[in-house]
């Protein structure tokens, strides 16, 4: 069981909380002027890391806000999390 | 008035008194409060003043806390949200008071009264009770009076309040599960 830092009501058990996949995919800007291929991109095409990972998680059973985490999906730990919006703390993503 | 007329809280099917009486934990249902959900940007002055306006006090910015005055409780939800638990008799006025007050603001007041009821939990063995299927840590060192939580208790999300010496909690948890966390309380409660 993971203990994820929820920004809002610190650490809490994983079992209160639903993944969301990577963070930071901005979606384009004029869909329509985007190729198939550059749209599959968007859409299924992710980084899928072995190591550290931005993503996304929703604190479901608690405070009910998505925020972002930073964590190794080789070890499972996690370094950090922050709120929707801001950046990761190196500025990376 | 007929029986049917009558209103009939979530949890009257429980029989909490089967446990009641000899055992370390005392459970209750605070049927037919008032509940007021409300949002707003605590940033905005405005959205600040109107709630004092219409409570007479600010409502909680610290996570998971929660502010009792008279007869209203006011729990933080989350950075934009509140529950407001009322009696029934100053609900309408209240929700029409906010409407006023908010009025022109990015916000909402939404009566969901009869969408949750509340459970009370007293006694020597409460918080044993609660942590048999909460992953919260519940020691009162950690979870002070004052302090509220939105968490798990058995399969359900309740929100979680605690006050006093010794600890004595509140559980608001939805109608449509609260049949569900009343069995599940009342297998628990068992033991004690």
């Amino acid at each position: 069981m993971l203990e994820i830092p929820c920004p809002w009501c610190g650490l809490r058990c994983e079992s209160e909380f639903s993944y969301g996949g990577e963070a930071h995919i901005v979606r384009p800007e004029n869909p329509e002027a985007l190729n198939d291929e550059a749209w599959a991109d968007y859409l299924f095409m992710r980084k899928n890391p072995r190591g550290p990972h931005l993503e996304q998680w929703h604190h479901v059973y608690g405070c009910r806000r998505w925020f972002n985490v930073k964590r190794d999906t080789l070890s499972y730990r996690i370094e950090c999390s922050y709120r929707v919006g801001e950046q990761p703390p190196e500025g990376e993503i | 008035m007929s029986d049917t007329d009558q209103a009939e809280s979530p949890l009257t099917g429980i029989d909490w008194s089967i446990f009641n009486n000899a055992s370390g934990v005392n459970l209750q249902e605070l049927p037919f409060q008032g509940h007021l959900n409300l949002r707003g940007r605590p940033d905005e002055s405005r959205f600040t003043n109107a709630v004092i306006e219409v409570l007479g006090f600010a409502p909680p910015l610290r996570p998971n806390t929660y502010k009792v005055v008279d007869s209203l409780k006011m729990y933080w939800l989350g950075p934009d949200e509140w529950l407001i638990i009322t009696p029934m008799e100053r609900q309408a006025d209240l929700e029409a008071e906010f409407d006023k007050a908010l009025q022109g603001l990015f916000s909402s007041v939404i009566d969901i009264s009869s969408g949750q009821t509340i459970i009370s939990i007293t006694g020597p063995d409460a918080g044993t009770l609660i942590q048999k299927g909460c992953p919260m840590d519940l020691h009162p060192s950690v979870f002070r009076p004052g302090d509220c939580a939105q968490t798990l208790l058995g399969k359900t999300g309740v929100l979680l309040s605690v006050t006093g010496d010794p600890p004595t909690y509140e559980l608001v948890v939805r109608r449509s599960f609260s049949d569900y966390l009343g069995l599940w309380l009342l297998d628990a409660v068992e033991e004690f």
